[in-house]
C-alpha cells in the first residue's frame, strides 16, 4: 500500500513515515506543492495525507488537482488550523477525512487503514486476524463461530487497537480516539482501563487469547 | 433625550422667556410714551386756549367761549387764597350711554383775564389711549404666539429632515460587523457635517475590519506555529513508545513527557479557542433549544458519571430556545459540566436545573469549600488541588457568556455544601 506524505515540516513527516513503515506501508514524501503536484500526477498512491499550508501553494489546490484526475486515492487533510471552515472546505472538495495537528500516529495510521478497507473492499468491509474477525458494517466481532457482545466503545477500542497492531497506543491517544475532543474533558484516563478490562473478560470468555498486553503505565499494545 | 427634542425645547423656553419679559416692558413703554404725547398735547391746547382768550373782549365772551369748548370748565379763583399751579389729574365720571365709569384726564392751568385770576381745567378722556394700548399689546401678544408656533414647526420639521442622513449613518453604524466584508454603504449628503461624519465612519470601519482581519491572521499563524512543533514532539514520543526494550524507568519517563505535551496542547487550543472568541469567530446564529443541547452533553459525559460514581439529577423540565451559536453554548455547557465532574467527590452530587425565568445551574458537591468567586473566572486562575487543570475552563465560560450576554453567577451553599454555578440567558 503506497502513501504519500505531503507535509513540508520534515520531521513530521519523517515521523509518520518511520510510523508508517512498521506497518507494511510504502511512503514517499512531497515538502512542497510543486513536488506534490509532480508525485500527484505521475503516480497512483491508496492515501494522500496533505497539509493544507504549504510554503508555496495551498493543499486544497493538490485535492482540487487529485479530483480533476479522477484518481481514486484517498485524502486525509492534516491542517494546524482546526478551523471548522477549512474542515467542510477540505470534506467538500472530496477529502475522506480531517485531522488537526498535533495528532496521534496510532490515530493517523488508523485513519489510513480505515480509508483503504473503504476505497478496496467495498460492500464487505472486515478486519480479519487469525479467527477474530470485525465485520465494519454489521459491527459486530466474532471469535470463530462465536459472537463476542461488545458494546460500540469496546467494539471501537478493539479496532483502534488492532489497527495499530504490535505497536504501544498510548491512553491518551485511546481516549481521544473514543472520544474526540472530549478527552479533554476528562479528568484522568481511568475509563480506558475500565474498557480494556471488559474487552479483555469478553475475549477471554470466549477463549480468545489475551491479544492486549499493557506497557507499563503507558499504553496498550495487541499482539497477535 | 432625543436630539431633536432638546434643541426645540431650547427654542420654546427661550421664546417663552422673552413673551413673558417682552409684555411688561413693552406696556409701560407704551404707557409712558403715550402719556407723554398726551400732555404734549395738552400743553398745546393750553397754548391755543391761552392765545384764543387774549383774543376776546369780555368775560361774556370768555364765558361763551367755554361753553363752545365741551372739555372746558373755568372757575373764577380768589388770587390771593389760592394759588394755582399746573396739575394733571385723573377722574372717573358716570358716562350714561356707556352705563359705566369712565376715566378722565384733568388738566388744569390758571387764566388772567381782565385782571381775573381764572383756572380752567381741561378735560380729556382717556379711553381712547387705553384702548389703543390694549390693541397694541394683543397684537403684541399674537404675534409672538404665532412666531413661537411657527418656529416650533419649522424646527420639529426642518429638524427631522435635516437629521434624517444622520439617523441613516447611525442605522447602518448600528449593523456594523468586522468580521463582514461587505463594503459599508452609507446615504449621500449634501449636509458637509454629515459628510465628514461618514467619512470618519467609512474609515474607522474599514480599519476596524483590517485589524480584526490582521488579528484573525495572527491567531491562525500562532495556531499554526504551535501546533506543528507540538504535533512532532508528540510524534517523536510515541516512534520513542514503540522502542523494543523499554524498561520500566524509560516509559515512566515517556508517559510523563506524553502528559507535558497533552497538556501544552490542550492549553494552545484553550488560548486558540479564547481568541477565537474574542474575535467573535462564532457568528453563525440558529434557534436551538438549550435544554436539548446540555442532553446531549450529559450523553456524553455518562461514562465520567459512571466511572465516579457521581450521583447526578437533571432536571430540565421546559425548553428554553435561544438565537445562539450551538458550538459556543455546547463549549459552555461542556467546561461547566466537566468542572462539576472534575472537583467532585467519588460518589459526589451532580445537579442539573432549569427554572423558568431562563437559568440554568449546575451545582456540585466537592472537595473544597467556597472558592473566591472573584478571580475564579479569571485566566489561569486554578486552585491548588487541581493539577490537571490548567486554569482555562472557567475563562472560556466567562468569554462565552460576555460575548453573548448571558450571566453567570457563582455561589457556595454552606449548608448543602454545594457550588452553584448559574447562567442566565
Amino acid at each position: 500500500m503506497k502513501v504519500l506524505i505531503v507535509e513540508d515540516e520534515k520531521e513530521l513527516s519523517k515521523s509518520i513515515v518511520n510510523y508508517l513503515k512498521q506497518e507494511q506501508f510504502v511512503c514517499e514524501t512531497a515538502e512542497c506543492y510543486a513536488e506534490a503536484q509532480d508525485k500527484i500526477i505521475c503516480y497512483d498512491y491508496d492515501c494522500v495525507l496533505l497539509d493544507i499550508s504549504l510554503p508555496d501553494g495551498n493543499g486544497f489546490n493538490l485535492l482540487e488537482l487529485l479530483k480533476s484526475q479522477k484518481k481514486n486515492d484517498g485524502v486525509i487533510i492534516i491542517s494546524a488550523k482546526n478551523s471548522i471552515d477549512d474542515k467542510i472546505k477540505g470534506l467538500t472538495l472530496g477529502a475522506d477525512d480531517y485531522l488537526s495537528k498535533p495528532f496521534h500516529l496510532a490515530e493517523l495510521s488508523a485513519r489510513i487503514k480505515a480509508i483503504i478497507r473503504r476505497k478496496s473492499f467495498e460492500g464487505n468491509n472486515q478486519v480479519v486476524i487469525g479467527q477474530l474477525v470485525i465485520d465494519l458494517n454489521q459491527k459486530t466481532a466474532s471469535w470463530g463461530q462465536d459472537l463476542l457482545e461488545f458494546t460500540r466503545k469496546e467494539l471501537e477500542l478493539l479496532l483502534f487497537l488492532l489497527s495499530n497492531k504490535e505497536k504501544v497506543v498510548s491512553k491518551k491517544a485511546i481516549a481521544e480516539h473514543l472520544s474526540g475532543d472530549n478527552a479533554d474533558l476528562f479528568p484522568n484516563f481511568d475509563f480506558i482501563y475500565a474498557h480494556i478490562k471488559n474487552l479483555k473478560k469478553k475475549m477471554a470468555e470466549a477463549g480468545c487469547p489475551d491479544y492486549i498486553q499493557s506497557v507499563y503505565g503507558l499504553g496498550y499494545k495487541f499482539v497477535y | 433625550m432625543q436630539l431633536l427634542s432638546k434643541t426645540v425645547r431650547s427654542y420654546l423656553i427661550y421664546c417663552v422667556v422673552i413673551i413673558i419679559c417682552s409684555i411688561p416692558t413693552l406696556y409701560f413703554l407704551l404707557y409712558n410714551f403715550i402719556r407723554h404725547e398726551s400732555e404734549e398735547a395738552l400743553h398745546i391746547r393750553k397754548e391755543h386756549i391761552i392765545k384764543s382768550t387774549a383774543k376776546l373782549h369780555s368775560v361774556g365772551e370768555l364765558q361763551q367761549y367755554i361753553q363752545f369748548h365741551e372739555d372746558l370748565t373755568i372757575t373764577p379763583l380768589d388770587s390771593s387764597i389760592e394759588k394755582t399751579d399746573e396739575k394733571t389729574s385723573k377722574i372717573f365720571e358716570y358716562d350714561s350711554i356707556s352705563q359705566e365709569n369712565i376715566p378722565f384726564a384733568i388738566f388744569s392751568f390758571p387764566l388772567e383775564f381782565e385782571h381775573k385770576k381764572y383756572r380752567i381745567d381741561l378735560r380729556e378722556s382717556l379711553i381712547e389711549r387705553e384702548e389703543l394700548m390694549e390693541l397694541i399689546l394683543s397684537i403684541q401678544i399674537s404675534v409672538l404666539m404665532l412666531l413661537l408656533a411657527g418656529l416650533f414647526f419649522i424646527n420639529k420639521n426642518l429638524a427631522s429632515k435635516i437629521w434624517t442622513p444622520f439617523y441613516q449613518i447611525l442605522e447602518k453604524v448600528k449593523e456594523i460587523e468586522v468580521n463582514r466584508d461587505a463594503e459599508l454603504n452609507l446615504p449621500k449628503t449634501n449636509i458637509r457635517e454629515f459628510e465628514d461624519l461618514k467619512q470618519a465612519i467609512l474609515y474607522l470601519a474599514k480599519k476596524n475590519r483590517r485589524v480584526y482581519q490582521v488579528q484573525k491572521e495572527f491567531t491562525e499563524n500562532a495556531a499554526h506555529e504551535m501546533q506543528t512543533p507540538l504535533a512532532i514532539f508528540q510524534s517523536k514520543l510515541e516512534l520513542l513508545m514503540q522502542s523494543m526494550n523499554l524498561n520500566e524507568e524509560q516509559a515512566n519517563l515517556i508517559e510523563s513527557l506524553l502528559n507535558v505535551s497533552q497538556r501544552l496542547s490542550r492549553l494552545n487550543r484553550s488560548l486558540l479557542l479564547l481568541a477565537k472568541i474574542e474575535n467573535e469567530q462564532f457568528i453563525e446564529k440558529e434557534e436551538i433549544d438549550v435544554c436539548e443541547v446540555i442532553q446531549a452533553l450529559i450523553g456524553q459525559f455518562s461514562e465520567q458519571f459512571r466511572y465516579q460514581k457521581i450521583k447526578s439529577d437533571i432536571h430540565l423540565p421546559n425548553p428554553i430556545y435561544l438565537k445562539a451559536n450551538t458550538t459556543l453554548l455546547e463549549i459552555l455547557f461542556s467546561n461547566l459540566i466537566s468542572n462539576a465532574i472534575k472537583y467532585n467527590l467519588e460518589q459526589g452530587i451532580f445537579l442539573l436545573n432549569s427554572n423558568s425565568r431562563n437559568e440554568i445551574i449546575i451545582s456540585n458537591s466537592g472537595r473544597l469549600s467556597a472558592v473566591h468567586s472573584a478571580d475564579m473566572f479569571e485566566r489561569f486562575t486554578k486552585n491548588a488541588s487541581a493539577q490537571e487543570g490548567i486554569g482555562l475552563g472557567l475563562a472560556i465560560v466567562k468569554k462565552i457568556c460576555d460575548t453573548c450576554h448571558y450571566q453567570i453567577d457563582y455561589h457556595f451553599d454552606n449548608d448543602l455544601r454545594l457550588h452553584h454555578f448559574k447562567v442566565k440567558f
